[in-house]
């Protein structure tokens, strides 16, 4: 089973929310294919917040 | 061993922080700014409102998570305690800001227009141990602005939340 942790990111181009690992900062949209960056500030103790 | 050497002390006048270290004012760290717990991170909220997108009249905004450009309401996660520290307004018109914790706390102010405001506090009221000092549950933060002004309004705010493993 994947336990790998997620986090929901809204695209910033067409606004599509779809969810991707928590760790990632570069992304592609799978709507509509366009690239984007999120930060990432927030990792505590192995845990996302 | 090291070989020491006898230092002579140089300069004129007073204070001479060769000999009264303790004196020293410059660099002085302010408590505010004090290394705070090694655990405690920021949630970043932000609306930046560009000549080509600026706030609508009347119009009213959730500020955006950057780590996820999902608009607030944020839950903080039980286990942690989460404090609204700080906050900044550089806009060229009036707005009305909202902080929403739970849906039972509120905070609400008008920053001077055309003013940078910039605040940093030490002492928070909108801190979810007051109510929840153990952390227990997960706590709904939600900012906002509106615009009150009667034209678009151009600029950023931003406002953070520490977040601190209990």
């Amino acid at each position: 089973m994947d336990d790998k942790q997620t986090k929901k990111v809204r695209c910033r181009h067409c606004g599509h929310i779809f969810e991707v690992e928590a760790e990632a900062i570069h992304i592609t949209c799978p709507k509509c294919r366009k690239d984007f960056w999120v930060a990432l500030i927030s990792l505590m103790g192995g845990k996302f917040v | 061993m090291a070989e020491t050497f006898p230092v002579v002390a140089r300069g004129i006048g007073r204070p001479d922080y060769a000999r009264e270290i303790d004196k020293i004012k410059r660099g002085e760290t302010y408590p505010q700014f004090e290394p705070r717990p090694d655990s405690e991170k920021y949630k970043i909220f932000v609306g930046v409102f560009l000549p080509t997108a600026p706030l609508a009249i009347g119009a009213t905004f959730h500020l955006i998570d950057i780590e996820t450009n999902l608009a607030t309401p944020y839950d903080s996660p039980a286990g942690f305690i989460a404090d609204f520290r700080e906050w900044f307004f550089a806009l060229d018109g009036k707005v009305g800001f909202l902080m929403d914790l739970d849906g039972i706390m509120q905070f609400y102010m008008v920053p001077d227009s055309l003013a940078t405001v910039h605040e940093y506090e030490q002492i928070v009221w909108g801190k979810s141990s007051l109510f929840d000092p153990n952390a227990l549950s997960a706590h709904t933060w939600d900012f906002s602005i509106k615009n009150l002004d009667d034209h678009v309004i151009t600029g950023a705010v931003h406002t953070a939340l520490a977040l601190v493993v209990k």
